[in-house]
């Protein structure tokens, strides 16, 4: 829900980027994004999505043109706690989380703390915002099980109270619905409106899932269609099928392209003639 | 009981001594373990490890393999660099840890080897009525307890304290950190700091941990006691204390069987270890954490 204010969450201006000796990820972006607002970055694998994200975090820079966030450079808004972040690889699953011995409350009072050196124990303050957070995503009967344990819509919770416990003023999530069903999904869109409502957070949504962001469509203030540069940038009603399929048609070539449709059937009834075979027993 | 002869005898003083040499390098890799397990960097204690072998070759050939602070020092300087450099090394692009680890291991080995045969056969390093100044390989490789003095002892439980006092001190860093590290990085934790500081922690108790288990099993003292914690218990302060406690408890028995049977003390301690770990296979059934 944008909140009227002079200084945008977010501002974009003229930005190119590229990798090291790659080619162009990113060109020509130049978008804002207000205080409060929700904004669903869509866009197919490699179209410069988690590129973004790294620069509103300040872990690269662009390589022309200029990020601003909260008025300030990206790095110092990260380093200070203003930014909540669930990573792809979190939402995933994959990686230590799912081996780490930590249960859901002890991984959001680590989130508050993460920076904290010192022999003392968990402040009490700590305790109470963790227990805010996890309440507010609802997942306070979550608080004692292990997070390797859980499943992929409750962890996905329980990051979520990890990335707001801090009180950000931008929550950034990558790719937030891998692994979650359609169910889970829509589940996922009234979890962000509440956060969005009752932290006044403005909230930055990454995924490849069209199907993710068609469940969030009445969360989202705008959408964003990124592959290299912005394709489209409006409020989700705006976004025709044209622009989705204009958007992914790399991907679907990628699928469908240079594979000739007659083989592929063959193919397809050579395999199911061998399964009938092997599996004619059963 | 033999074991127990040696506790009341002459070499008393010194079989107490090789405990708590043990006890220390145990409790301190305990500590880390955990870590090191759930953060997939067994295979850096393995390089690690066996850079211990090139600090000794190259302390040999230096003259400096007589004494023990020297021989600490070089061994330390190769170590802690090995665990920096592999840090460094994994980063960049198109190299990633296991490929740093493994030019680093067969580098460190082949340093070793070509300066012990420099200091055995062509002198290098040692009088000339001297054979060799440096122990034989299989204690080199496996451990000695003839080795271990109150020098060792000392450095052991220092290290142990150090470590546990460093891991305690930034626990809560190395845990982001060792939980998600692009995370943490997001969330400004120094990750490549917490990063450094903890290969340079396998670095030092690797160097004193090949004095009692030798090169080839001290980085076993790091992997296994973090596994055997992690099968038992999914809370976290009771897996950290689990695998300090596994390490210690191991180190103890391991002793006593090395005294019983006049076995090599490292894979005394090792073979205890894994006998635990298999444990853990057999009495709890942990299918649904298996990945």
């Amino acid at each position: 829900m944008i909140a009227p204010t002079d200084e945008p969450a977010l501002a974009f201006e003229n930005v190119r980027f590229a990798y090291p000796g790659g080619r162009e990820v990113l060109r020509g972006i130049d978008v804002r994004v207000g205080a409060g607002e929700v904004l669903a970055v869509i866009g197919p694998n490699g179209g410069g999505k988690t590129t973004l994200l790294k620069l509103v975090l300040g872990l690269e820079s662009p390589s022309a043109g200029t990020v601003r966030v909260l008025g300030g450079e990206p790095g110092d808004a990260r380093r200070s706690g203003r930014i909540g972040y669930v990573s792809q690889l979190q939402s995933s699953g994959d990686g230590a989380l799912r081996r780490f011995p930590v249960s859901s409350r002890q991984l959001v009072e680590l989130g508050i703390e993460a920076r904290r050196f010192g022999f003392a124990g968990i402040a009490k303050e700590t305790r109470e915002r963790a227990h805010r957070a996890l309440e507010l995503v609802g997942a306070t009967r979550l608080a004692d099980r292990c997070v390797g344990s859980l499943s992929g819509g409750e962890r996905q919770r329980v990051l979520i109270a990890r990335a707001i416990a801090s009180e950000p003023e931008i929550l950034a999530l990558d790719e937030p619905t891998v692994g979650v069903d359609v169910a889970g999904q829509a589940a996922f869109a009234e979890l962000l409106r509440t956060i969005n409502e009752s932290l006044n957070v403005t909230i930055l949504l990454v995924s490849h899932d069209v199907r993710a962001i068609a469940a969030g469509a009445d969360v989202c203030d705008r959408v964003m269609c990124l592959r290299e540069t912005v394709h489209f940038h409006d409020a989700p009603r705006g976004l025709t099928p044209d622009i989705l399929a204009h958007l992914f048609e790399h991907e679907l070539a990628g699928v469908f392209g240079g594979v000739h449709m007659h083989a592929l059937d063959g193919e397809r009834a050579d395999c199911e003639d061998r399964h009938d075979e092997t599996t004619g027993g059963d | 009981m033999r074991a127990l002869s040696y506790f009341t005898g002459a070499d008393a003083a010194w079989a107490w001594t090789v405990v708590l040499a043990a006890l220390g390098v145990s409790i301190a890799s305990g500590v880390l373990s955990v870590l090191v397990v759930s953060r997939k960097l067994a295979a850096i204690g393995q390089g690690v490890s066996h850079a211990a072998f090139a600090g000794l070759g190259l302390a040999a050939v230096l003259g400096v393999a007589g004494s023990g602070l020297g021989l600490t020092l070089v061994t330390g300087v190769c170590c802690v660099a090995t665990a920096i450099l592999v840090s460094w090394l994994g980063d960049r692009r198109g190299i990633g840890d296991d490929t740093a680890i493994g030019v680093l291991l067969v580098s460190s080995m082949a340093i070793g080897a070509v300066c012990l045969h420099a200091h055995t056969r062509f002198g290098v390093g040692r009088p000339d009525d001297v054979p060799s100044v440096v122990p034989g390989f299989e204690s080199i490789l496996f451990g000695s307890l003839v080795e271990v003095g109150p020098a060792e002892r000392n450095a052991s439980l220092g290290v142990a304290l150090l470590v546990a006092l460093l891991a305690w001190f930034a626990r809560r860093p190395l845990l982001s950190w060792a939980i998600d590290d692009v995370g943490a990085r997001a969330a400004g934790v120094p990750t490549a700091l917490v990063r450094t500081a903890l290969l340079a922690a396998i670095g030092v108790v690797v160097v004193v941990a090949v004095r009692v288990t030798g090169v080839v099993l001290a980085s076993a003292l790091l992997v296994l006691p973090g596994a055997i914690a992690l099968r038992v218990s999914e809370r976290l302060w009771a897996v950290a204390m689990l695998s300090v406690g596994s390490s210690a408890g191991a180190a103890l028995l391991g002793l006593f069987v090395s005294f019983e049977f006049d076995a090599p003390p490292g894979a005394s301690i090792v073979l205890v270890l894994a006998s635990m770990l298999g444990a853990t296979f057999v009495m709890t059934p942990r299918s649904a954490r298996e990945n």
